[in-house]
Protein backbone atom coordinates (compact mmCIF):
# COMPACT_ATOMS: atom_id res chain seq x y z
CA UNK A 1 0.00 0.00 0.00
CA UNK A 2 1.38 3.27 -1.00
CA UNK A 3 1.78 6.16 1.88
CA UNK A 4 -0.62 8.35 0.44
CA UNK A 5 -2.95 5.66 0.17
CA UNK A 6 -1.91 4.48 3.73
CA UNK A 7 -2.64 8.32 5.06
CA UNK A 8 -6.32 8.19 3.79
CA UNK A 9 -6.86 4.59 5.73
CA UNK A 10 -5.90 5.42 9.20
CA UNK A 11 -7.62 8.88 8.81
CA UNK A 12 -10.91 7.38 7.93
CA UNK A 13 -10.01 4.66 10.73
CA UNK A 14 -9.26 6.96 13.15
CA UNK A 15 -12.81 8.84 12.65
CA UNK A 16 -14.20 5.43 12.96
CA UNK A 17 -12.35 4.49 15.99
CA UNK A 18 -13.72 7.87 17.66
CA UNK A 19 -17.30 7.25 16.57
CA UNK A 20 -16.82 3.82 18.02
CA UNK A 21 -15.49 5.75 21.14
CA UNK A 22 -18.85 7.80 21.80
CA UNK A 23 -21.48 4.50 20.92
CA UNK A 24 -20.92 1.65 21.71
CA UNK A 25 -20.94 3.26 25.16
CA UNK A 26 -24.19 4.53 25.17
CA UNK A 27 -25.62 1.80 22.93
CA UNK A 28 -24.51 -0.79 24.82
CA UNK A 29 -22.32 -0.06 28.16
CA UNK A 30 -24.38 2.36 29.35
CA UNK A 31 -25.46 0.62 32.91
CA UNK A 32 -22.70 -2.13 33.14
CA UNK A 33 -22.27 -2.84 36.25
CA UNK A 34 -18.43 -4.85 35.21
CA UNK A 35 -15.92 -3.13 34.19
CA UNK A 36 -16.81 -3.54 30.74
CA UNK A 37 -17.07 0.17 29.75
CA UNK A 38 -13.38 0.89 31.16
CA UNK A 39 -11.82 -1.83 29.58
CA UNK A 40 -13.59 -0.93 26.04
CA UNK A 41 -12.36 2.80 26.49
CA UNK A 42 -8.68 1.86 27.67
CA UNK A 43 -8.16 -1.00 25.31
CA UNK A 44 -9.61 1.49 22.32
CA UNK A 45 -7.46 4.02 23.53
CA UNK A 46 -4.69 2.16 23.83
CA UNK A 47 -4.88 0.00 20.49
CA UNK A 48 -5.29 3.39 18.42
CA UNK A 49 -2.48 5.49 20.26
CA UNK A 50 -0.22 2.23 19.48
CA UNK A 51 -0.94 1.87 16.21
CA UNK A 52 -1.05 6.24 15.61
CA UNK A 53 2.38 5.82 16.76
CA UNK A 54 3.87 2.93 15.07
CA UNK A 55 2.44 4.65 11.89
CA UNK A 56 3.92 8.00 12.92
CA UNK A 57 7.14 6.53 13.41
CA UNK A 58 7.39 4.92 10.22
CA UNK A 59 6.23 8.36 8.47
CA UNK A 60 2.92 6.37 7.68
CA UNK A 61 0.29 8.50 9.51
CA UNK B 1 3.07 25.22 62.84
CA UNK B 2 1.97 21.86 62.08
CA UNK B 3 4.59 19.35 60.74
CA UNK B 4 2.71 19.16 57.40
CA UNK B 5 3.01 22.77 57.25
CA UNK B 6 6.74 22.55 58.00
CA UNK B 7 7.21 19.46 55.57
CA UNK B 8 4.99 21.53 53.04
CA UNK B 9 7.46 24.50 53.27
CA UNK B 10 10.51 22.17 53.22
CA UNK B 11 9.27 20.65 50.21
CA UNK B 12 8.53 23.57 48.62
CA UNK B 13 11.92 25.15 49.34
CA UNK B 14 13.58 21.87 47.16
CA UNK B 15 10.79 22.30 44.92
CA UNK B 16 11.34 26.22 44.15
CA UNK B 17 15.27 25.64 44.48
CA UNK B 18 15.88 22.76 41.93
CA UNK B 19 13.58 24.42 39.73
CA UNK B 20 15.20 27.99 39.49
CA UNK B 21 18.70 26.25 39.27
CA UNK B 22 17.49 24.19 36.43
CA UNK B 23 15.59 27.39 35.06
CA UNK B 24 18.97 29.80 35.65
CA UNK B 25 21.28 26.74 33.89
CA UNK B 26 18.72 26.55 30.75
CA UNK B 27 20.36 30.24 30.00
CA UNK B 28 23.89 28.86 28.47
CA UNK B 29 21.30 28.25 25.23
CA UNK B 30 21.36 31.73 24.67
CA UNK B 31 18.31 33.79 24.19
CA UNK B 32 19.10 36.69 21.60
CA UNK B 33 16.19 36.94 19.59
CA UNK B 34 12.22 36.61 19.93
CA UNK B 35 12.21 33.21 18.07
CA UNK B 36 15.00 32.60 20.78
CA UNK B 37 12.82 33.84 23.53
CA UNK B 38 9.51 31.99 22.07
CA UNK B 39 10.86 28.66 19.89
CA UNK B 40 14.22 28.19 21.43
CA UNK B 41 14.64 28.86 17.62
CA UNK B 42 13.22 25.28 16.87
CA UNK B 43 15.81 23.31 18.83
CA UNK B 44 14.20 21.69 21.71
CA UNK B 45 15.17 17.89 21.61
CA UNK B 46 12.56 14.98 22.01
CA UNK B 47 12.69 14.73 26.13
CA UNK B 48 11.94 18.00 26.10
CA UNK B 49 9.55 18.96 23.63
CA UNK B 50 7.47 15.99 24.90
CA UNK B 51 7.53 17.00 28.70
CA UNK B 52 7.09 20.22 27.80
CA UNK B 53 3.61 19.35 25.62
CA UNK B 54 2.77 17.08 28.96
CA UNK B 55 3.03 19.76 31.55
CA UNK B 56 1.78 22.58 29.95
CA UNK B 57 -1.84 20.49 28.63
CA UNK B 58 -2.03 19.11 31.72
CA UNK B 59 -2.93 21.46 34.72
CA UNK B 60 -4.09 21.62 38.20
CA UNK B 61 -7.18 20.36 37.22
CA UNK B 62 -5.94 16.62 36.59
CA UNK B 63 -5.39 16.06 40.73
CA UNK B 64 -7.85 18.32 41.58
CA UNK B 65 -10.85 18.77 39.13
CA UNK B 66 -10.95 15.35 37.27
CA UNK B 67 -10.02 13.59 40.65
CA UNK B 68 -13.56 15.12 41.85
CA UNK B 69 -15.40 14.61 38.44
CA UNK B 70 -14.58 10.86 38.60
CA UNK B 71 -15.94 11.04 42.09
CA UNK B 72 -19.07 12.39 41.56
CA UNK B 73 -19.67 11.38 38.04
CA UNK B 74 -18.00 7.49 37.89
CA UNK B 75 -16.04 6.04 35.10
CA UNK B 76 -18.01 8.50 32.34
CA UNK B 77 -14.49 11.04 33.53
CA UNK B 78 -12.10 8.41 31.97
CA UNK B 79 -13.78 8.77 28.80
CA UNK B 80 -13.89 12.46 28.60
CA UNK B 81 -9.99 12.89 29.18
CA UNK B 82 -9.15 9.87 26.68
CA UNK B 83 -11.33 11.07 24.25
CA UNK B 84 -8.92 14.57 24.11
CA UNK B 85 -5.87 12.05 24.24
CA UNK B 86 -6.82 9.82 21.82
CA UNK B 87 -8.13 13.05 19.43
CA UNK B 88 -4.97 14.75 20.10
CA UNK B 89 -2.65 12.29 19.28
CA UNK B 90 -3.90 11.67 16.21
CA UNK B 91 -4.11 15.47 14.95
CA UNK B 92 -0.26 15.22 16.34
CA UNK B 93 0.15 12.48 13.96
CA UNK B 94 -1.69 13.93 10.77
CA UNK B 95 -1.21 17.80 11.05
CA UNK B 96 1.31 18.04 13.72
CA UNK B 97 4.19 17.19 10.90
CA UNK B 98 2.90 19.46 8.39
CA UNK B 99 2.90 22.41 10.94
CA UNK B 100 6.03 21.72 12.59
CA UNK B 101 7.51 21.50 8.99
CA UNK B 102 5.99 25.16 8.04
CA UNK B 103 6.70 26.20 10.92
CA UNK B 104 10.46 26.24 10.14
CA UNK B 105 10.00 27.22 6.30
CA UNK B 106 7.93 30.63 7.57
CA UNK B 107 9.90 31.31 10.61
CA UNK B 108 6.56 31.33 12.98
CA UNK B 109 7.06 32.27 16.46
CA UNK B 110 3.51 32.85 17.61
CA UNK B 111 -0.02 30.63 17.24
CA UNK B 112 -1.56 33.78 16.18
CA UNK B 113 1.23 34.90 13.48
CA UNK B 114 1.07 31.50 12.12
CA UNK B 115 -2.69 32.29 11.35
CA UNK B 116 -1.79 36.03 9.81
CA UNK B 117 0.62 34.36 7.66
CA UNK B 118 -1.44 31.43 5.95
CA UNK B 119 -4.09 34.10 5.90
CA UNK B 120 -2.08 36.37 4.63
CA UNK B 121 -4.15 38.44 7.01
CA UNK B 122 -2.39 41.55 9.81
CA UNK B 123 -6.13 41.84 11.43
CA UNK B 124 -6.23 38.17 12.05
CA UNK B 125 -3.49 38.05 14.13
CA UNK B 126 -4.58 41.19 15.79
CA UNK B 127 -8.11 39.80 16.37
CA UNK B 128 -6.91 36.19 17.78
CA UNK B 129 -4.12 37.95 20.09
CA UNK B 130 -7.33 39.76 21.41
CA UNK B 131 -9.25 36.60 22.06
CA UNK B 132 -6.26 35.26 23.88
CA UNK B 133 -6.24 37.40 25.84
CA UNK B 134 -10.01 37.69 27.10
CA UNK B 135 -9.85 33.30 27.26
CA UNK B 136 -6.29 32.74 28.09
CA UNK B 137 -6.15 35.13 31.25
CA UNK B 138 -9.20 33.64 33.33
CA UNK B 139 -7.69 30.15 32.77
CA UNK B 140 -4.09 31.85 33.93
CA UNK B 141 -6.12 33.05 36.91
CA UNK B 142 -8.02 30.08 38.05
CA UNK B 143 -4.48 28.16 37.85
CA UNK B 144 -3.21 30.79 40.41
CA UNK B 145 -6.02 30.30 42.42
CA UNK B 146 -5.80 26.56 42.28
CA UNK B 147 -2.27 26.61 43.79
CA UNK B 148 -2.77 29.19 46.02
CA UNK B 149 -5.88 27.35 47.68
CA UNK B 150 -3.38 24.67 48.82
CA UNK B 151 -1.54 27.44 50.63
CA UNK B 152 -4.84 28.11 52.05
CA UNK B 153 -5.91 25.37 52.94
CA UNK B 154 -2.53 23.98 54.71
CA UNK B 155 -2.65 26.81 56.69
CA UNK B 156 0.28 29.12 55.10
CA UNK B 157 -2.12 31.88 53.56
CA UNK B 158 -4.05 32.32 50.29
CA UNK B 159 -1.95 35.62 49.45
CA UNK B 160 1.50 33.52 50.07
CA UNK B 161 0.45 31.16 47.46
CA UNK B 162 -0.34 33.84 44.97
CA UNK B 163 2.69 35.84 45.06
CA UNK B 164 4.73 32.83 45.19
CA UNK B 165 3.21 31.19 42.07
CA UNK B 166 3.37 34.09 40.67
CA UNK B 167 6.48 34.85 41.12
CA UNK B 168 7.96 31.43 39.68
CA UNK B 169 5.69 31.91 36.63
CA UNK B 170 7.83 35.18 35.92
CA UNK B 171 10.86 34.36 37.27
CA UNK B 172 11.14 30.50 35.34
CA UNK B 173 10.14 32.77 31.79
CA UNK B 174 11.65 35.74 32.55
CA UNK B 175 15.52 33.76 32.94
CA UNK B 176 15.29 32.49 29.50
CA UNK B 177 11.96 32.16 27.64
CA UNK B 178 11.21 28.74 26.38
CA UNK B 179 14.16 27.32 26.92
CA UNK B 180 13.51 27.93 31.26
CA UNK B 181 10.03 26.76 30.85
CA UNK B 182 10.84 24.12 29.20
CA UNK B 183 13.30 22.65 31.15
CA UNK B 184 11.27 23.23 34.18
CA UNK B 185 8.17 21.99 32.61
CA UNK B 186 10.25 18.58 31.95
CA UNK B 187 11.04 18.96 36.00
CA UNK B 188 7.52 19.43 36.78
CA UNK B 189 5.85 16.90 34.14
CA UNK B 190 8.28 13.96 36.15
CA UNK B 191 7.47 15.58 39.65
CA UNK B 192 3.44 15.25 38.32
CA UNK B 193 3.18 11.67 37.04
CA UNK B 194 5.56 10.78 39.72
CA UNK B 195 3.16 12.22 42.75
CA UNK B 196 -0.06 10.76 40.50
CA UNK B 197 1.51 6.81 40.46
CA UNK B 198 3.28 7.19 44.12
CA UNK B 199 -0.91 7.88 45.19
CA UNK B 200 -1.77 5.13 43.03
CA UNK B 201 0.58 2.97 44.49
CA UNK B 202 -0.28 4.40 48.36
CA UNK B 203 -3.66 3.91 48.12
CA UNK B 204 -3.37 0.18 47.18
CA UNK B 205 -0.75 -1.01 49.08
CA UNK B 206 -1.90 1.19 52.45
CA UNK B 207 -4.66 2.68 52.65
CA UNK B 208 -6.88 0.25 50.96
CA UNK B 209 -5.38 -2.95 53.29
CA UNK B 210 -5.18 -0.37 56.08
CA UNK B 211 -8.78 0.01 55.94
CA UNK B 212 -9.19 -3.51 55.98
CA UNK B 213 -11.17 -4.31 52.56
CA UNK B 214 -9.68 -5.72 49.21
CA UNK B 215 -9.87 -4.17 45.84
CA UNK B 216 -12.95 -6.95 45.10
CA UNK B 217 -14.95 -5.00 47.63
CA UNK B 218 -14.43 -1.76 46.44
CA UNK B 219 -15.19 -2.20 43.30
CA UNK B 220 -18.30 -4.05 44.05
CA UNK B 221 -19.30 -0.96 46.05
CA UNK B 222 -18.56 1.19 42.92
CA UNK B 223 -20.28 -1.52 40.57
CA UNK B 224 -23.42 -0.97 43.25
CA UNK B 225 -23.56 2.65 42.96
CA UNK B 226 -23.37 2.24 39.14
CA UNK B 227 -20.11 4.23 39.00
CA UNK B 228 -18.94 1.72 36.61
CA UNK B 229 -21.47 2.58 33.87
CA UNK B 230 -22.64 6.13 32.61
CA UNK B 231 -24.23 7.80 35.38
CA UNK B 232 -27.06 10.01 34.57
CA UNK B 233 -24.58 13.24 34.94
CA UNK B 234 -23.21 11.63 31.84
CA UNK B 235 -26.16 12.16 29.37
CA UNK B 236 -24.74 12.01 25.77
CA UNK B 237 -25.32 15.76 25.88
CA UNK B 238 -23.39 16.20 28.45
CA UNK B 239 -20.47 13.96 27.27
CA UNK B 240 -20.75 15.85 24.28
CA UNK B 241 -20.74 18.97 25.74
CA UNK B 242 -17.64 18.18 27.61
CA UNK B 243 -15.49 16.58 25.09
CA UNK B 244 -15.78 18.49 21.76
CA UNK B 245 -14.31 21.67 23.34
CA UNK B 246 -11.17 19.30 24.21
CA UNK B 247 -11.07 17.92 21.22
CA UNK B 248 -10.09 20.43 19.24
CA UNK B 249 -7.54 21.37 22.32
CA UNK B 250 -4.43 20.73 20.11
CA UNK B 251 -5.78 22.81 17.44
CA UNK B 252 -6.69 26.19 19.26
CA UNK B 253 -4.73 26.61 22.63
CA UNK B 254 -1.95 28.88 22.07
CA UNK B 255 0.24 27.34 24.04
CA UNK B 256 0.21 23.73 22.61
CA UNK B 257 0.17 25.27 18.77
CA UNK B 258 3.01 26.58 19.02
CA UNK B 259 4.96 23.46 20.83
CA UNK B 260 4.68 21.82 17.67
CA UNK B 261 7.17 24.08 16.70
CA UNK B 262 9.62 23.45 18.60
CA UNK B 263 11.26 20.12 18.27
CA UNK B 264 14.67 19.96 16.65
CA UNK B 265 14.22 17.57 13.63
CA UNK B 266 11.15 15.20 12.71
CA UNK B 267 12.76 12.28 14.46
CA UNK B 268 12.49 14.45 17.80
CA UNK B 269 9.13 15.16 16.68
CA UNK B 270 7.96 11.94 16.40
CA UNK B 271 9.44 10.92 19.80
CA UNK B 272 7.96 13.53 21.77
CA UNK B 273 4.75 12.34 20.30
CA UNK B 274 5.14 8.82 21.40
CA UNK B 275 6.38 10.18 24.99
CA UNK B 276 3.64 12.25 25.50
CA UNK B 277 1.06 9.58 24.64
CA UNK B 278 2.55 7.59 27.17
CA UNK B 279 2.55 10.17 29.59
CA UNK B 280 -1.03 11.37 29.10
CA UNK B 281 -2.21 7.44 29.10
CA UNK B 282 -0.66 7.01 32.60
CA UNK B 283 -1.35 10.18 33.93
CA UNK B 284 -4.96 9.59 33.25
CA UNK B 285 -5.69 6.36 34.54
CA UNK B 286 -3.69 7.23 37.52
CA UNK B 287 -5.84 10.40 38.37
CA UNK B 288 -9.18 8.63 37.40
CA UNK B 289 -8.53 5.45 40.00
CA UNK B 290 -7.80 8.09 42.30
CA UNK B 291 -11.12 9.23 41.87
CA UNK B 292 -13.16 5.84 42.35
CA UNK B 293 -10.84 4.82 45.21
CA UNK B 294 -11.96 7.95 47.18
CA UNK B 295 -15.86 7.11 45.76
CA UNK B 296 -15.73 3.74 47.43
CA UNK B 297 -14.08 4.60 50.88
CA UNK B 298 -16.99 6.93 50.99
CA UNK B 299 -19.36 4.48 49.90
CA UNK B 300 -18.00 1.78 52.46
CA UNK B 301 -18.30 4.46 54.93
CA UNK B 302 -14.57 4.54 55.33
CA UNK B 303 -14.13 7.97 54.58
CA UNK B 304 -15.97 11.21 55.26
CA UNK B 305 -18.35 12.07 52.39
CA UNK B 306 -16.89 15.09 50.37
CA UNK B 307 -19.08 17.76 49.58
CA UNK B 308 -16.80 19.88 47.39
CA UNK B 309 -15.55 17.66 44.75
CA UNK B 310 -12.56 19.60 44.30
CA UNK B 311 -11.47 18.77 47.68
CA UNK B 312 -11.44 14.85 46.84
CA UNK B 313 -7.42 14.39 47.06
CA UNK B 314 -7.04 16.99 49.88
CA UNK B 315 -8.73 14.66 51.94
CA UNK B 316 -6.95 11.62 50.61
CA UNK B 317 -3.88 13.58 51.24
CA UNK B 318 -4.91 13.93 54.88
CA UNK B 319 -4.64 10.83 55.60
CA UNK B 320 -1.05 10.27 54.15
CA UNK B 321 2.01 11.22 56.39
CA UNK B 322 3.14 14.75 55.41
CA UNK B 323 6.30 14.36 53.53
CA UNK B 324 3.95 12.29 50.96
CA UNK B 325 1.57 14.10 51.44
CA UNK B 326 3.81 17.51 50.60
CA UNK B 327 5.19 15.54 47.50
CA UNK B 328 1.66 15.17 46.31
CA UNK B 329 0.90 18.94 46.82
CA UNK B 330 3.52 20.12 45.24
CA UNK B 331 2.72 18.13 42.18
CA UNK B 332 -0.72 20.25 41.92
CA UNK B 333 1.12 23.34 42.38
CA UNK B 334 4.13 22.45 39.69
CA UNK B 335 0.83 21.22 37.21
CA UNK B 336 -0.72 25.03 38.01
CA UNK B 337 3.36 26.38 37.65
CA UNK B 338 3.65 24.45 33.98
CA UNK B 339 0.39 25.61 32.39
CA UNK B 340 0.17 28.91 33.46
CA UNK B 341 3.78 30.29 32.28
CA UNK B 342 3.14 28.22 29.17
CA UNK B 343 0.03 29.94 28.32
CA UNK B 344 2.05 33.61 29.62
CA UNK B 345 4.84 32.92 27.02
CA UNK B 346 2.63 31.95 23.86
CA UNK B 347 0.00 34.74 24.53
CA UNK B 348 3.19 37.33 25.01
CA UNK B 349 4.45 35.98 21.73
CA UNK B 350 1.46 36.90 20.26
CA UNK B 351 1.56 40.48 21.31
CA UNK B 352 5.44 40.43 20.33
CA UNK B 353 4.91 39.12 17.19
CA UNK B 354 1.85 40.28 15.74
CA UNK B 355 1.66 43.56 17.78
CA UNK B 356 5.24 45.13 18.02
CA UNK B 357 7.88 43.29 15.75
CA UNK B 358 5.04 42.99 12.61
CA UNK B 359 5.08 46.99 12.39
CA UNK B 360 8.96 46.36 11.91
CA UNK B 361 10.89 48.17 14.72
CA UNK B 362 14.41 45.84 14.43
CA UNK B 363 16.46 47.95 16.77
CA UNK B 364 14.54 47.65 19.58
CA UNK B 365 15.62 44.94 22.63
CA UNK B 366 13.32 41.76 22.27
CA UNK B 367 14.30 40.45 24.98
CA UNK B 368 13.14 43.12 27.26
CA UNK B 369 10.29 44.07 25.80
CA UNK B 370 9.12 40.25 25.71
CA UNK B 371 9.83 40.01 29.69
CA UNK B 372 7.96 42.96 30.37
CA UNK B 373 4.82 42.05 28.50
CA UNK B 374 5.33 38.82 30.68
CA UNK B 375 5.88 40.26 33.55
CA UNK B 376 2.12 42.45 32.71
CA UNK B 377 0.46 39.46 31.91
CA UNK B 378 1.51 37.84 35.12
CA UNK B 379 0.85 40.73 36.76
CA UNK B 380 -2.95 41.15 35.66
CA UNK B 381 -3.66 37.26 35.84
CA UNK B 382 -2.36 36.86 39.51
CA UNK B 383 -3.86 40.45 40.55
CA UNK B 384 -7.45 38.94 39.38
CA UNK B 385 -7.15 35.71 41.39
CA UNK B 386 -5.60 37.54 43.86
CA UNK B 387 -8.90 39.46 44.37
CA UNK B 388 -11.02 36.21 43.53
CA UNK B 389 -13.26 37.69 40.63
CA UNK B 390 -15.86 35.19 40.38
CA UNK B 391 -16.83 35.98 37.13
CA UNK B 392 -13.26 35.21 36.05
CA UNK B 393 -13.01 32.49 37.83
CA UNK B 394 -16.05 30.92 36.12
CA UNK B 395 -14.84 32.17 32.72
CA UNK B 396 -11.63 29.81 32.98
CA UNK B 397 -14.39 27.09 32.59
CA UNK B 398 -15.36 28.34 29.11
CA UNK B 399 -12.04 28.90 27.89
CA UNK B 400 -11.51 26.12 25.57
CA UNK B 401 -15.25 26.68 24.19
CA UNK B 402 -14.30 30.68 23.69
CA UNK B 403 -11.13 29.49 21.54
CA UNK B 404 -13.15 26.93 19.47
CA UNK B 405 -14.17 28.96 16.72
CA UNK B 406 -10.21 28.84 15.95
CA UNK B 407 -10.38 25.27 14.92
CA UNK B 408 -12.10 25.29 11.70
CA UNK B 409 -9.71 28.31 10.59
CA UNK B 410 -6.75 26.73 12.08
CA UNK B 411 -7.43 23.08 10.09
CA UNK B 412 -8.13 24.83 6.92
CA UNK B 413 -5.23 26.80 6.80
CA UNK B 414 -2.68 23.73 7.66
CA UNK B 415 -4.53 21.62 5.06
CA UNK B 416 -4.31 24.14 2.32
CA UNK B 417 -2.37 26.71 3.04
CA UNK B 418 -2.43 27.73 -0.92
CA UNK B 419 -5.75 28.58 -1.23
CA UNK B 420 -6.13 29.78 2.58
CA UNK B 421 -4.32 33.57 1.25
CA UNK B 422 -7.05 34.12 -1.59
CA UNK B 423 -9.49 36.49 -0.83
CA UNK B 424 -12.91 35.12 -0.07
CA UNK B 425 -11.31 32.51 2.24
CA UNK B 426 -9.46 35.18 4.18
CA UNK B 427 -12.80 36.92 4.84
CA UNK B 428 -14.38 34.02 5.59
CA UNK B 429 -11.50 32.98 8.31
CA UNK B 430 -11.94 36.36 9.81
CA UNK B 431 -15.86 36.15 9.99
CA UNK B 432 -16.18 32.63 10.84
CA UNK B 433 -13.46 33.64 14.02
CA UNK B 434 -15.70 36.69 15.02
CA UNK B 435 -19.06 35.09 14.86
CA UNK B 436 -18.23 32.15 16.53
CA UNK B 437 -17.00 33.88 19.21
CA UNK B 438 -19.57 36.42 19.69
CA UNK B 439 -21.83 33.30 19.99
CA UNK B 440 -19.93 32.08 23.07
CA UNK B 441 -19.57 34.99 24.95
CA UNK B 442 -22.95 36.51 23.96
CA UNK B 443 -24.19 32.85 26.51
CA UNK B 444 -21.59 33.22 28.60
CA UNK B 445 -22.61 37.07 29.48
CA UNK B 446 -26.53 36.14 29.31
CA UNK B 447 -26.55 32.62 30.62
CA UNK B 448 -22.76 32.82 32.94
CA UNK B 449 -20.26 30.77 31.70
CA UNK B 450 -20.77 27.99 34.12
CA UNK B 451 -24.64 27.69 32.44
CA UNK B 452 -23.24 27.87 29.24
CA UNK B 453 -21.49 25.16 28.99
CA UNK B 454 -23.96 22.51 30.09
CA UNK B 455 -26.66 24.15 27.79
CA UNK B 456 -28.26 22.78 24.56
CA UNK B 457 -30.41 23.35 21.87
CA UNK B 458 -32.66 20.40 20.70
CA UNK B 459 -29.87 18.22 21.85
CA UNK B 460 -26.79 20.25 20.50
CA UNK B 461 -24.66 21.73 23.34
CA UNK B 462 -23.16 25.73 23.01
CA UNK B 463 -19.83 24.69 22.21
CA UNK B 464 -20.92 22.41 19.38
CA UNK B 465 -22.95 25.16 18.47
CA UNK B 466 -20.08 27.52 18.61
CA UNK B 467 -18.10 24.99 16.41
CA UNK B 468 -21.03 24.69 13.79
CA UNK B 469 -21.22 28.13 13.57
CA UNK B 470 -17.87 28.71 12.43
CA UNK B 471 -17.33 25.85 10.43
CA UNK B 472 -20.60 27.14 8.42
CA UNK B 473 -19.13 30.49 7.71
CA UNK B 474 -15.71 28.66 6.71
CA UNK B 475 -17.63 26.22 4.39
CA UNK B 476 -19.49 29.72 2.91
CA UNK B 477 -15.64 31.03 2.33
CA UNK B 478 -14.95 27.98 0.25
CA UNK B 479 -18.04 27.57 -1.91
CA UNK B 480 -17.73 31.35 -2.53
CA UNK B 481 -13.98 30.73 -3.73
CA UNK B 482 -14.83 27.95 -5.65
CA UNK B 483 -17.58 30.14 -7.84
CA UNK B 484 -15.12 32.48 -8.21
CA UNK B 485 -12.36 30.40 -9.39
CA UNK B 486 -15.09 28.47 -11.96
CA UNK B 487 -16.19 32.65 -13.01
CA UNK B 488 -12.90 33.00 -14.41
Amino acid sequence: MKPGSLRKHYILASIIVMCLFYIIPYMFLRKVLGFELFAFWVGLSLTWLTVTNILLIGDLA
Amino acid sequence: MSLLIWTFTAVLVVYITVGSLIAYLSRRHGVKSSRDYFVSSYRLGWFLSSMTYAATTYSAFMMVGLVGLTYTSGIGALGFELAYLLVTVVILAILGPRVWSMARERGWVSPSEMLSDLYGSKLIGYVITIIYLIAMVPYVSAQVIGAATIFEGLGLGYEVGVVVVAVLVLAWIALAGMWSVATTDAYQGLWMLSAALLLVFLLTNRLIPNSGITITQLNEVLSKGGLLGLTDFWSFQTFLAYTMPWLFFAVTNPQVVVRLYVPKDRASYKRSVLLFSIFGFAYTLAVVYVGLVARGLVELGLLESITVPDLVTSKLLSSLEPVLASFIYMSIIAAAVSTANSIILAVASSFVRDVIESRGKPDLNTYRISNVIVAALTLISSTLAFMKVGFVVDLSVLTSVLLLPLAPVTIVAWITPHASRKRPLKVASLLSILVGFAVAITHASILGPRRTFLTSYYGVPVSVLVLMVATAVMLAGFTALKLRENKY
